[in-house]
């Protein structure tokens, strides 16, 4: 398979009906739209003013607030508008704790109703009867959009049973072995995603007061049993509103990387997500260069911010809690090697432009943000080439060779 | 419900990007003189788009609009370079200069704003060697240009102690030169300071000669650039006599426009070497002088119909198709504010009942129009130089008269006692009110925008709402000048209090005095409030003087309240006769007592209807 394949995530809308939801989210329905201060509205003028598009839309759950029916619907309703102005023809979620009466059943028996009567079908809006009976009783669906295979897992499966379930995510023993089956039977593709709430692998706690409690429970295992595969795989959750870029713990260098999705739309206290924004990204998945030379893809970013509406993501220059745009995942690095390779195809030449490294190593642009660092580190350090950014993009602009004494 | 941030934008172009100034960007009809190959000073108060039309001129926004282009505007060729004037940087330096160790004050702000200008040239500069500028006529492919070699030269001319081995370095090491400097000043010796501001003494020739540098290592050896300086009011005095001297003889390549808001006089050097208008530069005033109908007020209207539609689509693209004429969307006393009927020669349908209901109450009027010959029971009857010399004249004065004058059954005329400014809803009516200033038009439009009905009306009333609230903000901003002896709030209402008398007073003037002229009777107290009302818009300066506005003072010229304080003392939108401001203000108690309105909104006894 050749060709781009463009993968819209919105995570954690948390639409609310009304004021009620005030400190929770943005996107009030009954409030005024106002410019800049709607995260949704803003979205839709930045698709039709910039031309975005994407092929399929990700939403890796809670797109409403405590179960609100009214919200739930809407939210629903919204992500397939943004989808069809975008232009993707699929819609796949991933259902969310907020999304369901996760803490007790007892005021609605059968918690997972509302989402069943969700139209356009939920949580894969091009499923078949088969897909969807697969994610209510195995609780997880295979979807294959363009290439790309998608696996969308339900982490919310426990809640309102067992005690403090709603606490954490979870994915149980059979399911991934259930999972482990499906992908036997299908076979290679050349790009995996997999889809859910909860995070596999834990966050790092805020302080030793707030440690992060609520990861999915058997994540490790799962993250085990898709590298076991040996096949590419991102796993892109959402739930922390703390967007990061990781790669999965693991023996091997070929370990899943794990995005985690920032808010779309969520409230954001500043108590604990500091420097946090709420983010919009569109992956691009070269399926060419994928087949060709493993696991790589790049994240367009958007960050929004009331007042100053969606913004393309700024580098991050150090700051934790956002994806920058531009930041690359997949290649993995050796940076005094690379560093090396760098500074040999451009020996003897006093100004490198950026433009011209990529052009030679096509694949520094599929590199970690932290791992770019490293091999900027390295420039610097063994090779006295000075990295020059100019501020508006995560890679350097140019690299000056070191003045001599 | 959260608070209303109008479009949660900025207000000032000077916090936007050149790319994005363009997306909504309406030229008003100054832009094509701004733009001219020639050197320019524009004028005009705060907020009457200065700064956006400056910015304009920035090659990247010339290039982000380029779509857009009208045909009667030649595309620039030369390449605009914004220089902002920082006030962080001018308190810094000002605060630097204060200490005792440091002396040459002068020195000091050219040495920031030579170190400015650079900034704003490696900028663009940068952008025309950079793949963003491909396809636009300014781009230089960067394989062409010895970068390396171009940006030690530039380093030579600005910062002489630095190697900088490309642009964007030498852009990174000017930067942190202007941040460092007020804090590197207080630790050189006095001779180090002298060989520092040795290198600075002219902005503008470093400028040129970088700019030669470019056009000589870019192969481009005809282009010319055009320096953009902003706010020269706030500039300290040093940078404004460069500057202004630049003007009579400036250095090739460059071309010199600048703008600045009228505050205080600009410091030409006087006798041959003086700059004059038309010789060396054009002055393009950015407000509109005059207030009768004709050239000025069509194009304000035009413009102020662009800008209504920008909003629209800023705001609520989905109904723009609706909204697209303003003269629909606003209602307007009956029948005012329709285009069909203003462009019907039908004076009857369109002013009769004003004329006749006036002339009930006022004996005064209706004498005078009996005088004059006019056949009240249909103003169709009256041959063309009476339509035109007397019923079109005193219209505007009959309609406020009418609709703010009573009788009180005694066929005594009274003043009523009306909040309502119906006479200044309307679309005509508020695009007259906002005399095309792009600041007010934003902020009142799109509040009034936020009461659209669900057939695309704005009523009335609504319109009467954010009419006061622009009367507040505009009275917050008088009230907020400082003052001495006498204050701009006081003398701004004894102009307003007396053209109010000429109006609504108990006799008829067919051609009341509604400017006036500084005179040499008048004391330098008010001669600075008057700076201060000029300067946040509150008087507009009458045809033909700007030039001495800036160059020689106010006194001897002719102004006239902003149309924005017509609605708060009742007045046409008309220009009328002059009156000697000395005059206005030896009268000033007379006019207060006489019955005359304060400015202040304080309002509670008056019924709103």
């Amino acid at each position: 398979m050749t060709g781009v394949v463009r993968v819209a995530v919105l995570s954690d809308l948390h639409f609310a009906s009304d004021e009620n939801g005030e400190k929770e989210t943005h996107v009030i329905l009954n409030r005024q739209v106002v410019p800049k201060q709607h995260p949704y509205e803003d979205l839709l003028r930045l698709i039709e003013d910039t031309g975005l598009a994407a092929d399929v839309v990700l939403c890796p759950g809670d797109i409403t607030y405590q179960a609100e029916q009214a919200a739930l619907k809407a939210a629903w309703a919204a992500v397939n508008d943004i989808a069809s102005k975008l232009g993707a023809a699929h819609v796949i979620a991933a259902t969310g704790n907020h999304d369901i009466m996760s803490r007790d059943a007892s005021t609605s028996p059968e918690i997972w109703e509302q989402l069943k009567q969700l139209r356009p079908k939920y949580p894969y809006t091009k499923a078949t009867l088969e897909q969807q009976l697969y994610y209510w009783a195995e609780h997880f669906l295979v979807a294959e959009v363009n290439g790309v295979r998608i696996v969308s897992l339900n982490t919310c499966n426990c809640h309102a049973r067992g005690k403090d379930e709603y606490l954490h995510g979870r994915v149980t023993d059979y399911t991934i072995a259930r999972i482990a089956d499906v992908l036997l039977q299908q076979g290679k593709r050349d790009f995996n995603v997999l889809l859910c709430h909860h995070h596999p692998m834990k966050h790092p706690d805020l302080s030793q007061s707030f440690p992060d409690y609520s990861e999915m429970k058997q994540g490790a295992k799962l993250l085990s049993m898709l590298e076991s595969t040996a096949e590419p795989w991102v796993v892109i959750h959402g739930h922390k509103h703390s967007p990061r870029l990781d790669y999965a713990q693991g023996a091997s260098t070929d370990a899943p990387v794990i995005f985690s999705a920032g808010s779309f739309s969520a409230v954001l206290s500043p108590a604990y997500f500091a420097g946090t924004s709420n983010q919009f990204y569109i992956l691009e998945l070269d399926l060419g260069y994928i087949s060709k030379y493993g696991k790589a893809g790049v994240v367009h970013a958007w960050d929004w911010q009331e007042g100053q509406g969606w913004q393309v993501a700024p580098p991050m220059a150090g700051a934790k809690g956002r994806i920058p745009n531009g930041a690359g995942f997949g290649h993995k690095v050796n940076p005094s090697y690379d560093a090396q390779s760098v500074a040999q195809k451009f020996s003897g030449e006093r100004k490198i432009a950026w433009g011209s490294v990529e052009q030679a190593f096509p694949w520094i642009r599929y590199v970690t943000p932290a791992d770019l660092e490293k091999i900027v580190k390295r420039l610097k350090i063994d090779h006295k080439l000075d990295a020059l950014t100019d501020g508006r993009s995560i890679h350097p602009y140019e690299l000056l060779q070191e003045p001599t004494p | 419900m959260k608070q209303l941030h109008i479009l949660g934008e900025h207000y000032n172009a000077r916090g936007l990007s050149p790319e994005r100034i363009a997306t909504s960007f309406v030229p008003p009809s100054q832009f094509e003189e701004v733009a001219a190959a020639s050197n320019c000073v524009i004028v005009g108060p705060r907020g009457s788009g200065k700064t956006t039309l400056l910015r304009m001129l920035d090659p990247r926004a010339l290039h982000a609009w380029r779509g857009d282009f009208g045909r009667a505007v030649d595309y620039p060729t030369y390449v605009g370079v914004f220089v902002p004037i920082d006030a962080a940087w001018v308190s810094a330096l000002t605060n630097a200069a204060r200490s005792p160790d440091v002396d040459n004050e002068t020195e000091i702000y050219l040495s920031v704003y030579t170190l400015s200008i650079a900034r704003s040239l490696i900028d663009v500069m940068r952008w025309r060697l950079a793949p963003d500028s491909e396809g636009s006529s300014f781009h230089i492919t960067s394989k062409e240009v010895d970068e390396y070699s171009l940006a030690q030269k530039l380093a030579g001319l600005w910062l002489p102690a630095v190697k900088a081995r490309s642009l964007l370095e030498l852009r990174v090491e000017v930067s942190t030169e202007i941040a460092m400097l007020p804090r590197k000043l207080r630790r050189l010796s006095d001779s180090e300071k002298k060989d520092l501001a040795a290198i600075y003494l002219n902005p503008l020739e470093l400028a040129a000669a970088a700019c030669d540098l470019f056009n000589l290592y870019a192969n481009d050896s005809a282009r010319k650039w055009a320096i953009l300086c902003d706010e020269l009011e706030i500039a300290p005095l040093a940078i404004q006599e460069v500057l202004f001297g630049g003007l009579r003889a400036a250095p090739h390549p460059l071309l010199l426009k600048y703008a600045l808001t009228p505050r205080q006089k600009i410091p030409f050097i006087e006798g041959p070497g003086e700059p004059l208008p038309a010789n060396d530069f054009d002055v393009v005033p950015l407000s509109y002088p005059t207030r009768e109908e004709g050239t000025p007020e069509r194009e304000r209207e035009q413009f102020c119909v662009a800008l209504w539609r920008s909003l629209v689509n800023d705001i609520c693209p989905d109904r723009k198709e609706l909204l697209s004429n303003p003269f629909k969307v606003f209602e307007g006393a009956a029948g005012a504010d329709s285009r069909e009927i203003r462009a019907k020669r039908d004076l009857e349908a369109k002013f009769g009942d004003a004329f006749r209901q006036l002339a009930a109450k006022d004996d005064s009027f209706s004498n005078y129009i009996n005088s004059k010959g006019v056949d009240l029971s249909n103003l169709n009857n009256s041959n063309q130089r009476l339509r035109d010399s007397v019923v079109r004249k005193v219209r505007p004065l009959v309609e406020i008269r009418n609709f703010y004058l009573g009788s009180d059954g005694s066929d005594k005329l009274k003043r009523v006692s009306r909040r309502v400014l119906t006479p200044y809803c309307g679309a005509r009516q508020l695009f007259a009110v906002s005399e095309g200033h792009p600041r007010w038009l934003k902020y009142t439009l799109a509040s009034m925008l936020s009461y659209l009905t669900s057939k695309g009306k704005i009523k009335i009333a609504d319109q009467n709402r954010e009419l006061e609230n622009s009367l507040e903000r505009i009275e917050a901003r008088i009230r907020a000048l400082p003052a001495e002896q006498m204050s701009t709030h006081d003398l701004i209402d004894a102009l307003g209090s007396f053209f109010s008398a000429q109006v609504l007073g108990p006799v008829f003037r067919p051609d009341p005095s509604l400017s006036f002229i500084v005179d040499d009777g008048v004391d330098k107290d008010v001669i600075t409030c008057l700076e201060q009302a000029l300067y946040i818009g509150a008087i507009i300066p009458m045809k033909g003087n700007i030039y001495n506005l800036f160059a020689k003072g106010l006194v001897g010229e002719r102004f006239r309240l902003s149309n924005w304080l017509a609605p708060f003392y009742k007045l046409p939108l008309v220009a009328g006769k002059a009156t000697n401001l000395s005059t206005i203000l030896l009268n000033r108690g007379e006019v207060v007592s006489s019955g005359a309105v304060q400015f202040s909104l304080r309002l509670e006894n008056e019924s709103f209807n």
